[in-house]
């Protein structure tokens, strides 16, 4: 009686708050069949609910049943982990109390085996993957990792290939996911939180975190939006991002996404919290700078100078593919004095005989082109293959040659176009920002041009990710924004997202000059 | 939200402030690329013509045009030249762009009357461009646009283009409207405007030739100054990095590369004396020709042709200085330097300056350094050339 009250007090302590699920929480009954009615009216007679009734023991003196999902769990691994050690036992027990405890301590070999008491939390393990193990006369039940569902291999990363460094990407799998991590940060403090988000899609979501460098503010926001959020699902992180980002109104992305564990441990490790959805191929890592999207990893991989001349050229990049219709529109339409001459007498030689105005021709170009890209990224490869072909042939010649557009504004939109690929994680933002300033320079030129610029810039500046201004990559502080510093100099983590320890690496490491080589030589070198 | 509506808002206020609703499409323009000034027959009036690119569609990179479709003359006779644009304006389908202007040309006749009336609508109008170049042709100046020019778009073109190549080793080939107008406004100082003439022979493809520079006093041409003392102002302004010489002397014949000429002036006053103007030419030549001179030795070909030069350039420097003294228009500079450097003398003598400037006495003082004889040291004479 008083047991009975204990736990019934226990339980209401830890119930989840919120809106009940659809099955009732209640605690499992001393009886097998009540039990595996219960269960079985949860479920609904869903098709791939398993259930394996057995009996073991001396004269086969005790009832069991184990409850799985089909397809969730490795099958050969029960019948050798769980059934066979059952049936392998011709023991019996004084009292059947003890049972379960001496099964879950004694008979099984299961590396991971947990003790439930409720239905409730014995059906989300066993739709995790695991399988329940239902034993007559005994009010709780085993929950045994028996996972085996079908994943994907670790491979190459798709959208993020590289010529040199790692090749290993995420796979839809958390654990694998957290795994490879771990492996790059082999720390003691590197934490991994649990979460479970989506009343009915109960997704696994991890934080990943070094406990020494985090900042512990953007780390209680974190916590605090992941358990706010009340949603049926999330099947990947970008839902994820949407919901716990400081503002979702903006084109910018707060919230940085990678497939690379050596791009996501790199950012762990300058404090930064690495969030993994089962799931999805993506991590997502807060908070986010507006120069990350210029960074790739193959800046720490290659040559120190090479990497100064690439950052540029990603900058410069960026600018064109912003900026470049609406400076051409400003320049042919409002500025035509600073337009070279010759270059002038080329453009209008394209535009006679062309019969929409410029503002037309070009979002003729950019309309398609978009059509033209989504097309390519949907189909099939060899499809869009045929996609891009007939984009080339019809956007570049065709168009040209029928007078719908001048030949100018196709390398405009063409370049501006090849310019925003060098920026993927920006590839959502660029459309958006060169359509607004576009308008702008139609209506009012250079002017029109600067407004918009100056726009985006105060817009840049008030954002923020999780509390850290997202502009601030900027300042003299940082020492990997515009161009990479050599690593030997890259002593600090950025200031604004790691805040107990600051320090990255010793200032001991220099360039070698000749006279040190020589001395290094003579002596040896000394750790 | 309401931070971004009222960024919207103060957005679009903006657009609406901003008054400069002047988009144009460009093949509404018509790039002008050079105008020409002449005196027109009926008295007051002037004629006005301009030059501009035809364009034509181009498709795929192919441009179907003949060469002498090229261009486009528009002509108009008008009292000013803001009158001139105006009508041009109102008989021709598209607007004229001035922008792209490369060259403004004046008739001589035009320049000998009043070239500022008409500079004033060029300086003033925010269309055109201070920077354009500006040039006298003898003779009628619209007869530049009847040039064939095989090179360039039109003649315009090739003359800015001359123009430019030129003056990268002698800038004073090189005016602007605006350095027309403020040589005007500076005291003690009177401008040169190159002068061309047009080549009428059609034997040859070279369309224009450059005949030395027009000498304005004030905003009048007064005189040319061709060859010898086209040469001699040149060596006395000084800030030319390359032109060249022939020397004809009793011993054979050398040709010089004049480089880097810098000239040095040095206004020396004694009271109750003339003042006195010492001119240092500096000079690096070499020798690029060398005829004759078979008697002498490396060593005293050296010093014969150090003479050699050094006399030339006091030659044509005197006279030179001479013949600006004779026309009374200080081309040099030198009452402006007077001007900057003696304020208080420079007002004494600026009611009479051009007096004064002819009674100038002068003192050339050359410092010629020989540095190369070119890749052969050897006097030869093969043929015996006498």
């Amino acid at each position: 009686m008083f047991s009975f009250i204990r736990r019934k007090l226990k339980y209401l302590r830890n119930r989840p708050k919120g809106p009940k699920d659809e099955f009732t929480y209640s605690f499992l009954s001393n009886n097998l069949r009540d039990n595996i009615h219960n269960i079985q009216s949860i479920f609904g007679n869903s098709a791939d609910i398993v259930i394996r009734n057995f009996t073991f023991g001396k004269d086969s003196s005790y009832e069991g049943a184990l409850v799985f999902v089909d397809g969730l769990v490795d099958n050969i691994f029960i019948s050798r982990s769980i059934l066979s050690p059952l049936s392998d036992w011709k023991d019996t027990l004084e009292s059947k109390d003890n049972l379960i405890e001496f099964i879950e301590k004694q008979i099984l070999q299961n590396p991971e085996v947990k003790r439930l008491s409720t239905y409730d939390d014995a059906i989300s393990d066993c739709l995790n993957g695991n399988t329940i193990l239902f034993v007559n006369d005994c009010d709780t039940c085993l929950s045994i990792s028996t996972k085996g569902f079908e994943k994907r291999a670790v491979t190459e990363p798709q959208s993020e290939a590289v010529v040199r460094g790692p090749r290993e990407g995420y796979t839809e799998n958390i654990r694998t996911n957290t795994s490879l991590i771990r492996r790059k940060i082999k720390s003691p403090s590197l934490r991994i939180e649990n979460y479970v988000i989506g009343e009915k899609s109960k997704t696994n979501v991890a934080l990943i975190y070094l406990e020494d460098v985090v900042n512990p503010d953007v780390l209680k926001k974190l916590r605090s939006r992941l358990k706010r959020i009340k949603v049926d699902a999330i099947f990947e992180s970008g839902v994820l991002e949407e919901y716990i980002e400081d503002s979702s109104f903006s084109p910018f992305a707060t919230i940085a996404y990678s497939e690379k564990p050596d791009v996501t441990a790199a950012n762990i490790l300058e404090g930064r919290i690495a969030i993994v959805v089962d799931g999805t191929p993506f991590v997502i890592t807060v908070p986010m700078l507006f120069i990350e999207s210029f960074q790739s990893a193959e800046d720490y991989y290659g040559r120190n100078l090479y990497t100064y001349l690439i950052r540029i050229v990603r900058y410069v990049a960026y600018l064109i593919a912003v900026f470049g219709p609406a400076f051409y529109i400003s320049l042919v339409n409002y500025h035509q004095g600073l337009i070279p001459t010759t270059l002038l007498v080329t453009i209008i030689n394209a535009r006679e005989g062309t019969s929409f105005p410029i503002i037309i021709e070009i979002i003729i170009m950019l309309f398609a082109f978009e059509i033209m890209r989504e097309a390519g990224i949907r189909l099939p490869r060899p499809m869009g293959q045929a996609i891009s072909i007939v984009g080339a042939l019809i956007m570049g010649e065709a168009a040209v040659n029928a007078g719908l557009v001048g030949a100018p504004v196709v390398i405009v939109v063409a370049i501006t176009a090849v310019a925003s690929f060098l920026i993927p994680n920006q590839s959502e933002t660029i459309p958006v920002l060169r359509i607004f300033v576009l308008i702008l320079a139609t209506f009012a030129g250079l002017f029109g041009l600067v407004i918009g610029l100056l726009a985006i810039l105060i817009h840049l500046a008030s954002l923020t990710s999780f509390g850290v201004p997202y502009f601030s990559g900027f300042t003299r502080y940082n020492q990997d924004s515009i161009i990479r510093t050599q690593l030997k100099s890259m002593t600090k983590r950025p200031e604004g997202i790691a805040k107990n320890n600051i320090v990255r690496r010793g200032s001991n490491m220099k360039n070698y000059s000749i006279k040190e080589n020589e001395a290094e030589d003579r002596v040896g070198v000394q750790i | 939200m309401k931070k971004i509506f009222i960024l919207v808002f103060l957005l679009l206020c903006s657009l609406f402030l901003v008054g400069c609703w002047d988009a144009r499409e460009i093949n509404t323009l018509f790039i002008v690329t050079g105008i020409a000034i002449d005196k027109s027959e009926q008295e007051g009036f002037f004629d006005v013509s301009v030059i501009g690119i035809k364009t034509s569609p181009s498709r795929g990179g192919s441009q179907s045009s003949d060469d002498k479709d090229k261009k486009i003359v528009l002509k108009t006779t008008t009292r000013s030249i803001r009158d001139a644009f105006f009508h041009l304006n109102l008989n021709y389908d598209r607007t004229l762009y001035l922008q792209h202007n490369q060259i403004v040309i004046f008739g001589e006749d035009v320049a000998k009357d009043d070239l500022h009336r008409h500079l004033e609508f060029f300086v003033r109008s925010e269309n055109s461009r201070m920077e354009t170049l500006m040039l006298i042709v003898e003779g009628r100046a619209d007869e530049v646009f009847k040039m064939d020019v095989k090179q360039e778009q039109n003649s315009t073109i090739y003359l800015f283009t001359h123009i430019q190549t030129i003056s990268r080793r002698v800038k004073h080939y090189k005016i602007s409207v605006l350095n027309f107008i403020a040589n005007l406004l500076t005291e003690g100082f009177h401008s040169v405007i190159p002068i061309f003439a047009v080549n009428k022979n059609d034997d040859d493809d070279m369309p224009i030739n450059m005949t030395g520079f027009a000498v304005f006093r004030n905003n009048k041409m007064i005189a040319k100054i061709t060859d010898l003392e086209a040469l001699g102002f040149v060596l006395l302004k000084g800030d030319v990095k390359n032109t060249n010489r022939t020397i004809i002397s009793y011993d054979g014949m050398v040709s010089f590369d004049f480089d880097d000429i810098k000239t040095k002036k040095e206004i020396i006053y004694k009271d109750n004396y003339p003042i006195k103007i010492k001119i240092t030419i500096e000079i690096t030549a070499s020798v690029e020709e060398l005829l004759g001179f078979e008697k002498y030795s490396i060593q005293d070909l050296n010093r014969e042709l150090h003479n050699i030069v050094q006399q030339e350039i006091i030659n044509v420097a005197t006279q030179t200085f001479k013949y600006f003294q004779e026309l009374k228009v200080d081309v040099f500079g030198i009452g402006l330097s007077i001007y900057q450097h003696h304020p208080k003398k420079w007002n004494n003598l600026r009611n009479d300056w051009d007096n004064i400037f002819a009674s100038l006495e002068v003192e050339i003082n050359p410092k010629v350094v020989i540095k190369d004889y070119g890749q052969i040291v050897s006097i030869y004479n093969p043929g015996g050339v006498k």
